[in-house]
């Protein structure tokens, strides 16, 4: 068997038993695969399609609020039902600023999402007595196929098997949708629109197309996002969301398929570290901004690209073989 | 004679003081092989540019297959089967050449965005195959020779299943050995398929060659349209090409 | 009302003063710099911070010189990455990280009081708000004399337009892009002082100036100096209207709002031209 094999078998047994060995391994592990759904999103649009967004906070938010609001105002706590209705409700958010993400580059592209995922940011404060404000929502009675869960524990058990399990999925399919003439469009229409143009087809199609299916991703892992911690406010929707959901795919790797989830794993972790030790929360942003600049100077293609270096270095001249 | 591919009628075009095209006409008739040359800022690429629809001339008209391209773009002119190259090869970076080509060909094709690219590999290494770049399928352009690359940005847009390919320097920044192997892949497959091939290119050696019009521009206007045979009576053409 | 229009003028100023250093970073040096609000947010806190032990100006004038020498110095490390703009992206929202976590750590997450420069007041007119658009204009006024007047500034129009060509008429980049970098962290240091005792000043202030910088920016259109003048009133007295005959809660939303319009409608910004022209 190749030995990529081994490791994916590997890597998936360890996933599927962390959850029996320590609760705070599990509650790491937890996180790291929402926000691995919510990277390899992001990693479509930024990696794949080009567009560098400062406002992907928005369609996390989304799919938290959808959880949140429907919860609040309608008593709906079933998941299955709440988790496709968060991915709807992203790509619905997604529509109107798809045709701009589509069309510009660069710090106007950047700029256009920041101020669009800010603007929700800013209705949700407002709209106080019915988003809860900056207080948040609670979210309480959360069922998966008519099953109440009985305690977080529970939850958090059938939330962390989830997340896996769309994660992999995620991987599955991302890994397809590149195999197919349409993914290909993706790739060429970041590479060069223009030339696309002259072959007879308006390559914003393929980014709008890349954007909506980000923005869904995203909106689904900000719905188990939100299910996981039963609460949800407008920090998700701010725009240093949209800045750590970025700085996890560059830390992982721009258009790699392992890298977001590497980078998902390592900030989240580290975040998780930081929300649970006292006293060191004021750092959080310091430790951010040093880990980019030293990610950027030190592993400008990403850190899986070092791991594979590193890799392809153990194994001797033979080489090769990652994808 | 038959209808002509495309006419080009009175066309005009001026960039703030430089009159790029001055009152150009001209026409191509179904498989004809014509060659411009003139010296650099003559209007070549200009016109080419125009009739691609890239750049919208001052006056004049473009009527392709009978029809007005005045309210067509370059998206669609493409579509209507107007392909060309660039000068400058523009490639898709992150893909293979094998992929580049498989591209042109599922938009060609209308292939379903849900089909995977790989059907079409036989297609694209055939194609490849055509133009003897065969051994480059799984290679990016930038692990490519400019050279190649050159061949690759026509091969893209040959297998298109052009009504008119325009190609703009497809020999430049190549060697005078390959110069002319490429010339002679691009020109035999022309003809194999009918294709309306319409060329810029420097080297008159090539042209007198090849050529069965040549058009030579000067700041903008035709200044001779016709076989190569006549070309060297002209005192005009003598002065501006310099032989 | 008479107050609301003067004040729009006032924070009009600012603005027009705030998106020159921003708009000659990008047009000249080709730094795309969105740690530019977290830069005005820690001159207001050193300002603020010396301010508590020493008199206002001695304060004032410490805060500059030691932003002025940071942001000259510090800027230009952004030039070495100019290349990618996407990377200067992330590269100046790190810096902007940096900067806002320093923030928080050297003087907590709360807001502060950032002392008016000058006390006192003309009737309703307080100095600080005629102090604001003195400076502004003065300051404006200079920028103009210097890009047109002086050699030094003739280099910089040079180079905006035309990086290559400027080298090859013998300009030496490196000491235009250093001055380049002077001016803008001049001029932010300038605007922050001015403005910031106008609000309420937290870590998060960042944010709000660079929201301002870069929608006064987008919608006068990217490197026009005419267009966002222009736009720099236009948010100025959109904001400050809306919250007046609407409600106070829009003031955060015109901005926002102006920028997806403009970039919806007009992405070239009101006085941009198709093919972007720096400078």
């Amino acid at each position: 068997m190749r030995p990529a094999i081994v490791l994916a078998v590997a890597m998936l047994a360890l996933a599927v038993s962390v959850p029996f060995v320590s609760q705070t391994a599990m509650l790491i592990a937890l996180f790291g695969f929402i926000f691995s759904i919510t990277a390899i999103g992001y990693n479509i649009a930024y990696g794949y399609g080009g567009m560098i967004s400062l406002g992907h906070a928005a369609f996390f938010g989304a799919g938290a609020y959808t959880v949140g609001l429907m919860n609040r105002h309608l008593g709906m706590g079933e998941l299955a039902v709440l988790l496709p209705l968060s991915m709807a409700a992203a790509v619905l958010v997604a529509l109107p600023i798809a045709p701009i993400a589509a069309r510009l580059s660069g710090l106007q592209l950047a700029t256009a999402l920041l101020a669009y995922s800010m603007l929700y940011y800013s209705l949700v404060l407002k709209l106080g007595p019915i988003t809860g404000g900056s207080d948040g929502i609670s979210i309480g009675g959360l069922a998966v196929l008519g099953y109440e869960f009985p305690d977080r524990q529970a939850l958090g058990l059938f939330i962390y098997f989830a997340s896996l399990a769309l994660t992999v999925l995620a991987l599955f399919l991302v890994k397809r949708f590149l195999g197919t003439v349409g993914g290909r469009l993706v790739l060429a229409a970041r590479d060069n629109p223009l030339r696309l143009e002259f072959l007879g087809y308006v390559p914003a199609r393929a980014k709008m197309a890349a954007f909506l299916i980000s923005a869904a991703m995203c909106g689904l892992s900000g719905a188990l996002y939100a299910s996981a911690l039963q609460f949800v406010n407008a920090d998700l929707l701010y725009w240093t969301m949209s800045g750590e959901i970025l700085f996890m795919v560059i830390f992982g790797g721009v258009g790699t398929l392992l890298g977001p989830i590497l980078g998902a794993f390592v900030l989240s972790g580290l975040r998780f570290y930081i929300a649970t030790t006292p006293d060191v929360g004021i750092y959080w942003q310091l430790a951010l901004g040093v880990i980019i600049a030293a990610t950027i100077y030190s592993a400008p293609r990403g850190l899986i690209h070092s791991i594979y270096r590193a890799a392809t270095l153990i194994r001797g001249s033979k080489g090769g073989g990652h994808g | 004679m038959a209808e002509a591919v495309i006419r080009v009628e009175g066309l005009s075009k001026r960039f703030g003081g430089i009159t790029a095209l001055n009152n150009v006409t001209l026409d191509m008739r179904r498989g004809e092989v014509a060659f411009i040359v003139g010296p650099n800022g003559s209007g070549k690429t200009t016109l080419v540019n125009v009739i691609s629809r890239y750049v919208r001339e001052d006056a004049g008209d473009v009527i392709f297959e009978g029809r007005s391209l005045k309210r067509v773009n370059h998206v669609r002119a493409a579509q209507m089967g107007i392909l060309r190259s660039f000068q400058h090869p523009q490639l898709f970076h992150g893909l293979t050449a094998l992929e580049n080509v498989a591209l042109s060909l599922a938009l060609r094709n209308g292939t379903p965005r849900a089909a995977r690219i790989d059907s079409l590999r036989d297609k694209a290494q055939e194609a490849l195959e055509t133009f003897q770049m065969g051994h480059l399928a799984d290679k990016r352009p930038p692990e490519m020779s400019h050279g190649e690359r050159k061949i690759l940005d026509i091969v893209m847009a040959f297998v298109g299943r052009p009504r008119l390919l325009m190609l703009d320097e497809p020999t430049s920044g190549v060697s005078t050995a390959d110069k002319w192997g490429i010339m002679d892949i691009v020109i035999r497959n022309a003809k194999k398929e009918g294709i309306t091939l319409l060329v810029i290119e420097h080297d008159l050696d090539l042209v007198f060659e090849y050529a069965e019009n040549v058009i030579v521009m000067f700041q903008g206007s035709v200044v001779y349209w016709g076989p190569p045979r006549n070309m060297a009576n002209s005192e005009r053409v003598r002065e501006v090409l310099g032989i | 009302m008479y107050e609301i229009l003067f004040f729009s003028l006032v924070l009009g100023s600012c603005y027009a003063l705030m998106t020159a250093g921003f708009n000659l970073l990008l047009g000249v040096a080709r730094i795309i710099n969105l740690a530019y609000g977290a830069y005005m947010a820690l001159v207001a806190y050193l300002y603020s911070g010396f301010s508590e032990s020493m008199p206002v100006p001695i304060a004032a004038m410490l805060a500059m010189a030691i932003s002025v020498a940071l942001g000259t110095f510090g800027w230009i490390i952004l030039r070495f990455i100019r290349r990618d703009e996407v990377l200067m992206i992330v590269v100046s929202l790190a810096i902007a990280l940096l900067i806002e976590g320093a923030l928080i750590w050297g003087y907590g997450p709360y807001q502060r009081v950032v002392p008016a420069l000058v006390s006192g007041s003309l009737g309703w007119v307080s100095a600080q708000w005629l102090l604001a658009i003195l400076v502004s204009v003065a300051v404006l006024a200079g920028y103009y004399i210097i890009i047109g007047r002086t050699v030094i500034g003739k280099k910089m129009v040079a180079i905006a337009e035309n990086a290559d060509l400027a080298l090859m008429m013998g300009i030496n980049p490196a000491k235009v892009y250093l001055f380049t970098t002077f001016l803008a962290s001049l001029f932010a240091s300038l605007a922050s002082l001015m403005i910031s005792p106008f609000l309420t000043v937290s870590p998060q202030v960042a944010w709000l100036y660079l929201t301002i910088v870069l929608s006064v920016s987008i919608v006068g259109g990217l490197g026009s100096v005419g267009g966002s003048l222009i736009a720099a009133f236009l948010i100025s007295f959109a904001e400050r209207f809306s919250a007046y005959y609407l409600d106070p809660s829009v003031e955060p939303f015109v901005p926002l709002l102006l920028i997806i319009l403009v970039l919806l409608f007009r992405p070239q910004g009101i006085l941009g031209r198709g093919a972007t022209r720096w400078a």
